[in-house]
């Protein structure tokens, strides 16, 4: 025991390097991988009971203590004569130590050629083994950086400090020689556990590598003796020893057996390091003496005789004369082979590049190399390399492994996975406003090409700050509207058009009476997909206000579908080619979403014949969002869905809100804030898009709505406000301007003269009551437009009833531009000029 | 209710009533004797909202006379309220 | 993130903001983060007369939770864009929460 120097030295080192003890087992103990994390209490708790012998697994006690009196002649501590130079580590390495950096200094130059690239390997070898030099003579502990200078592996740069370190605990048994400390740093390997998160975890692996070295020095002592050997017997005839490459494969585990009992754990700890050097150490070792050495000899005294066989060190310097002796010595003790095995082999590939002993650096390698051609060689370096480097690589991962646990890893995975996904579908929802917003913004740029989503709201961008603009806007297009059909009716000889009605003579009422409906509200319960109606009409039963906005925001949830739908468009497909699986699928999907919507708008419930029963369509149009979202429903149904909608609202325009409650009560001089506002919705979301269908709708079909508004509604009352005007304006006009425009064939010229003669005959006696009251603070454009659509399309006598009814308007209009400032005159006249004008007058003639 | 049929726009959740306000007047309670009439424009999980045409009205107690309660009233044309301040979000018909 | 997302778009824009300390401040919107914290350049207080402590400080940086109000300029916010977003908001919440 006390050879070891453990009880001497254990104290001490726990002092100086307290982990080392602490985490100390025993040999056999097993290692816990995770026991590092935790490590610096576990030191503090078992810090003031440790022992060595609480630790030590007893192996120690086996070992026979009654040879240690050969000890000084083994290692010449008393006399050092006796036993010979040879065991003088630390005198003969110290005095070749020189040597030795140097060499290993042009070696290290050598291998930078880049027709070895295997140098690496040569290194890796090498510094082993000169670490343990490092430990045994102590003057020198600077060869170990030096030697690391042209290492390619960075791993291994933590080792040689570690060096440093770890000789003061070693040196301190001086006699103890190399393969004590080696066995001491065994210890402290197998009592270090690999952590990464230890703060001494540098130490672990170096300490191996002391150990190890002394194993590889034995066995470079040997290449060296067989390069010798080899040089001079045939130096120009390779000869392959088979064993280099077996040994690459079962060379490391063999190891443990040479020096020590297996260490499992000792395995474990050092994956990577092993996996890194698993290749040298077994070329370094002959086979034989692996089977030679028996475990047992482990710390018997004859095997630390061994001690002396290291001594290589000094061959750095003076290899030849001193190899012959060392297998001698050794002989004596156990059959040790190495001397007497003198595999031949050429000098290493070293040798052409420069004057120094080629194997001095890199004996291990050169039975092999010096065997092989000069292409091989360098392929096989370069393969050897490259396989070094990918170990390396390998153990360097590997380090962490076992650190999460499955589970651990199935947890980090779903976490990365969902913010995959909620980076590619949430962020346009996180940052929705933002995104649309700043599109629209750079749609000022004509060169920004059109986001998709942004394009649903460019069409309200004049509810920004513009709503004023947005509804000049649309009473501009009803004006174009106007003006169309007033331009067409002058350009046409008037004539014709007093032609025409007295062609036709006086037009029976009875058969306008009941007008053949060319729309049939029924036809839409057969349109498509139609949710239950009796659910629906349950649905609505009591149409209270929370329902309405309910279904108002259905429809909202349903067009956000729709618009996310969008953008997800598989892209426009070639022309002339099939459309695939993809686009087929999307416009499925598309379809459901408009039928959908369609439904959501309730628009296909029955309409109930009892009077003030609202249908549920026209109550979710009441409210405001509603009035917003038609513009954008129209986005996306066919000509049949708008068509239902216009009819829809037609039939019902009395109960909708804006003609309820759009009349000016009796002595009032202006509409509630509330209303206006409702109108003004109206008119900026609503009317648009009804108006963009009425001004494609063919005759027939604008002679249908005429004809239900007369049949079903309350045309007067539809008169007197300004949406009614509206609806009533866009008829008129339309049928105008398709009469003109020769776009209708006789009978349905006729059908349309019938239901507007019905018209006029409704509104002939209060034409006046039209006009918002006198003094009423609005644009009575809406009134004018109005008066000349129907003026173009009147008859003489009936135009002459309007002039008549209309007279004191116009003058006073005339009359009240005078007053006024010159833009809102301006503005007044043109009103009125647009009515005389369809009558074939001019503004002028009055002012004149 | 309608609610309970029409699957899509279930108020599952308190701020689904809210939702239903969504570009509708409705009247907000706040800390500090305030209150709000304003158009919901927005809102989320934390009551932040924004309100457009908004009226404010201010409770303060008139220390100088007895203790009388005197309201002040302000306007904005567009508002941010800060959720932490809400207390009450109703809606108005 | 719905305000988030909205205050970016007013960057730039004079908003003024009023503290839960009765404090109004009129300034440049500079920047606003996640927590609605936000920094004002150019700042002004409203009632200089009543706080005159600030009345040398050019820029601020407010934390979002003392905040009451923002009164915003009207024009600079698209309504109709606020309350999709804001569906859209409510139905990825509604979403997670299932």
């Amino acid at each position: 025991m006390s050879f070891f120097g453990f009880n001497t030295t254990l104290p001490r080192d726990r002092a100086a390097h307290a982990p080392h003890p602490t985490q100390a087992p025993g040999f056999s103990q097993q290692v816990d991988a995770f026991a590092g994390l935790s490590g610096n209490s576990n030191e503090k708790a078992d810090d003031d009971g440790y022992d060595f012998e609480d630790t030590y697994d007893g192996l120690g006690d086996k070992l026979d203590e009654g040879d240690d009196e050969f000890n000084d002649e083994t290692f010449g501590g008393g006399n050092a004569a006796a036993p010979g130079k040879d065991f003088d580590f630390f005198g003969s390495t110290a005095k070749v130590a020189n040597a030795i950096n140097e060499e290993q200094l042009l070696y290290a130059r050598g291998p930078k050629k880049p027709t070895q690239p295997a140098p690496p390997s040569y290194h890796q070898d090498h510094q082993p083994k000169a670490p343990s030099y490092a430990a045994t003579t102590k003057p020198k502990p600077q060869p170990a950086p030096k030697h690391q200078v042209p290492t390619e592996i960075p791993e291994l740069k933590p080792e040689m400090s570690i060096w440093n370190t770890t000789s003061p605990d070693a040196t301190p048994a001086k006699n103890l020689s190399a393969h004590a400390a080696a066995h001491f740093s065994h210890f402290e390997n197998s009592l270090q556990e690999p952590p990464p998160a230890q703060p001494s975890f540098s130490q672990p692996a170096p300490a191996t590598r002391k150990y190890k070295s002394l194993e590889e020095v034995e066995a470079e002592i040997l290449s060296k003796k067989q390069a010798r050997l080899a040089a001079a017997q045939q130096p120009s005839q390779p000869q392959l020893p088979p064993h280099t490459q077996l040994n690459q494969q079962d060379g490391w585990p063999g190891r443990p057996v040479q020096g020590f009992p297996p260490h499992p754990q000792m395995q474990l700890q050092q994956p990577p390091h092993q996996q890194i050097e698993l290749p040298f150490p077994p070329r370094n070792m002959p086979p034989p003496q692996q089977n030679q050495r028996p475990p047992q000899n482990d710390r018997t005294p004859e095997h630390l005789q061994r001690g002396p066989v290291p001594q290589p060190g000094p061959g750095g310097q003076l290899p030849f004369p001193q190899i012959p002796t060392n297998p001698q010595f050794q002989g004596n003790n156990i059959p040790f082979p190495m001397g007497m095995i003198p595999p031949p082999g050429p000098p290493g590939p070293q040798g052409p590049q420069g004057p120094q002993p080629p194997f001095v650096g890199m004996p291990p390698m050169q039975p092999q190399i010096m065997q092989m051609t000069e292409e091989e060689r360098v392929k096989f370096l370069e393969e050897e390399s490259k396989r070094l480097k990918r170990n390396h690589k390998i153990a360097q991962l590997s380090r962490y492994n076992g650190l999460m646990t499955p589970s651990d890893k199935n947890f980090i995975t779903r976490i990365q996975l969902q913010q995959l996904v909620s980076v590619n579908e949430d962020s346009f929802n996180e940052d929705f406003y933002y995104q649309v917003y700043m599109a629209i913004r750079a749609r000022n740029n004509p060169q920004q090409p059109l986001n998709q989503f942004a394009q649903t709201y460019l069409g309200q961008q004049g509810a920004r700050g513009g709503r004023a603009r947005r509804q000049d806007n649309h009473l501009l297009r009803m004006q174009q509207q106007v003006q169309r059909a007033v331009a067409a009716a002058k350009a046409r000889p008037k004539a014709s058009q007093l032609v025409l009605e007295g062609s036709l003579g006086k037009i029976s009422f009875s058969n306008v009476k009941t007008p053949k409906p060319l729309l049939s509200i029924k036809k839409q319960d057969s349109t498509g997909v139609v949710e239950p109606g009796q659910k629906q009409a349950h649905a609505f039963a009591g149409i209270d206000r929370r329902s309405i906005l309910a279904a108002a925001e259905d429809i909202y949830r349903c067009l956000l579908d729709l618009d996310s739908h969008e953008r997800k468009h598989p892209g426009p497909s070639l022309t002339g080619q099939q459309p695939d699986a993809n686009t087929i699928q999307w416009f499925e999907v598309r379809d459901a979403l408009i039928a959908k919507l369609w439904r959501s708008m309730r628009i296909m419930e029955p309409i109930k014949e009892e009077p003030n029963a609202l249908h549920p369509f026209i109550a979710i149009l009441s409210v405001k969002k509603a009035k917003e979202a038609i513009p954008r429903v129209f986005r996306y149904i066919d000509l049949q869905q708008r068509i239902t909608i216009l009819t829809m609202i037609t039939i019902s325009l009395d109960q909708v809100d804006v003609i309820k409650d759009g009349r000016y009560a009796p002595d009032t001089l202006s509409l509630s804030n509330e209303t206006k506002k409702k109108i003004e919705g109206f008119s900026q979301y609503v009317l648009p898009p009804l108006l963009s269908y009425v001004g494609d709708a063919q005759l027939d079909v604008i002679t249908g709505l005429l004809g239900i508004l007369l049949d079903r509604v309350n045309v007067l009352l539809l008169s007197q406000t300004q949406i009614g005007l509206a609806f009533l304006t866009m008829f008129t006009s339309r049928a105008e301007i398709i009469k003109q425009a020769n776009q209708a064939d006789d009978q349905g010229v006729l059908k349309w003269t019938q239901t507007y003669d019905r018209l006029f005959e409704v509104l002939e006696d209060h034409l006046l009551d039209i006009f918002p009251p006198h003094g009423a603070q609005v644009d009575d454009m809406y009134v004018w437009q109005f008066l000349a659509s129907m003026a173009v399309g009147a008859n003489m006598s009936q135009q002459q009833k309007m002039v008549a009814a209309v007279k004191d308007r116009v003058n006073d209009n005339v009359q009240a531009s005078k007053t006024l400032p010159q833009e809102m005159g301006q503005h007044k006249l043109a009103n009125t000029n647009l009515f005389l004008r369809a009558l074939g007058l001019d503004i002028d003639l009055l002012l004149s | 209710m309608a609610d309970a049929e029409n699957g899509t726009s279930a108020v599952a959740e308190p701020l689904d009533l809210v939702r239903l306000s969504l570009d509708e007047v409705v009247f907000v309670k706040l800390r500090g004797d305030r209150e709000l009439r304003g158009r919901l424009h927005a809102y989320d999980s934390h009551c932040n909202l924004v309100l457009g045409e908004v009226e404010e009205t201010i409770y303060v107690v008139d220390e100088d006379d007895d203790d009388t309660i005197r309201t002040v009233k302000k306007n904005s044309e567009m508002l941010f309220v800060r959720g932490d301040s809400v207390v009450i979000i109703a809606t108005t018909t | 993130m719905l305000f988030f997302s909205f205050f970016k778009t007013l960057v730039d824009h004079e908003v003024t903001i009023e503290l839960k300390n009765d404090l109004s401040i009129r300034g440049t919107l500079k920047s606003v983060d996640q927590f609605l914290n936000i920094k004002l350049d150019e700042i002004q207080v409203v009632d200089e007369v009543k706080y005159p402590h600030l009345s040398a400080v050019k820029n601020v940086f407010i934390r979002g939770s003392v905040v009451r109000y923002v009164h915003l300029p009207a024009n600079a916010v698209d309504t109709a864009l606020l309350e999709d977003a804001t569906r859209r908001e409510a139905a990825a919440q509604a979403n997670k929460a299932k």
